[in-house]
């Protein structure tokens, strides 16, 4: 199977309204791409995804759900939404994928890998 | 003191709130079986009275359906469920999933149990702690099935050193007594 991987910018990623976030990932993901994006998500915000898997798959047997993994990730909304305000980067990389395409995730503090 | 039982699908979560309920009340909680996806709604027991060390505390305990990305109904065939109860079942447990996850906000301590056998190193495990931690919830790691020959709680310790982590077998009942003093210990 073709594997697609698309880089989503901190910048683009970050102008987008807070659901559209979630709908961005979930919407390549259904499409059987990799994402990967530039800042990592928070804590909150994978809450916020597992949620909305979740109901996907609940709405269709064909979306199994998504292999996730985050790198580096360390810092609640509050305290990365104060350090965006003031125009700087949360640390930390996301990278989602669909289920069925992602054969394993190996991880570990300093390194992600997927394998398809 | 409401009391939130997280973790991955097939930790042995229902196995110790059936665990802690005999223990203090004489009566289980919830269904246990090898199926994934067993425990698709939250189970409450409420007003759970443990008494550890001359401290009485009132729990209402809450077993939570496992936290997963992932919820295929093929994975429920094998066990010789049919197609079309497979696909229920499916449905069910990702709505179990979306209220476990609501819970997160509100619980007032967490035991956050992992397989032993198991990589504890999860996306899953990481982000329920890092909720739990963002809203100053106590928790307490469970490393549960030591009784297997395969169990690596060291793996534990070594992935979230931050937290106090106590080795148990819900199944067999070893070192529960160090799990209710642990509870006690963080208790508000």
């Amino acid at each position: 199977m073709k594997v697609q991987i698309e880089f989503l910018s901190a910048k683009a990623f970050n102008e987008l309204e807070p659901e559209k976030r979630i709908n961005t990932i979930i919407t390549a993901v259904k499409k059987n791409k990799i994402i990967v994006l530039e800042e990592g998500l928070t804590r909150e915000e994978e809450r916020e995804l597992f949620s909305r898997v979740m109901k996907e798959i609940g709405k269709s047997n064909r979306f199994t759900g998504i292999e996730i993994a985050s790198l580096g990730q360390e810092l609640d909304a509050f305290r990365s939404g104060i350090i965006k305000m003031l125009g700087g980067k949360a640390k930390g990389l996301t990278i989602v994928g669909p289920e069925k395409l992602v054969r394993e995730v190996k991880r570990d503090p300093d390194k992600i890998g997927f394998s398809f | 003191m409401s009391l939130g039982i997280y973790g991955n699908v097939n930790t042995g979560k229902s196995t110790l709130a059936n665990r802690i309920c005999i223990d203090w009340t004489g009566e289980p909680l919830s269904e246990v079986s090898e199926i994934p996806h067993e425990t698709r709604e939250v189970q409450k027991k409420e007003r759970v009275v443990i008494r550890v060390n001359g401290k009485k505390l009132i729990i209402n305990l809450l077993d939570m359906p496992g936290i997963t990305t992932k919820v295929d109904y093929r994975e429920f065939i094998p066990f010789g469920i049919g197609k079309k109860k497979a696909q229920a079942r499916a449905k069910e447990a990702t709505k179990g999933i979306i209220e476990a996850i609501k819970w997160l906000e509100h619980v007032d301590a967490a035991l956050v149990v992992m397989d032993a056998c198991k990589d504890p190193y999860t996306q899953v495990n990481i982000t329920i702690l890092g909720n739990l931690e963002a809203r100053k919830i106590p928790v307490i790691l469970v490393a549960n099935k030591i009784d297997k020959k395969k169990a690596r709680p060291d793996k534990i310790r070594e992935a979230f050193p931050q937290h106090d982590i106590v080795e148990i077998s819900a199944l067999k009942g070893d070192n529960i007594n160090k799990l209710y003093e642990a509870i006690a210990k963080h208790a508000r």
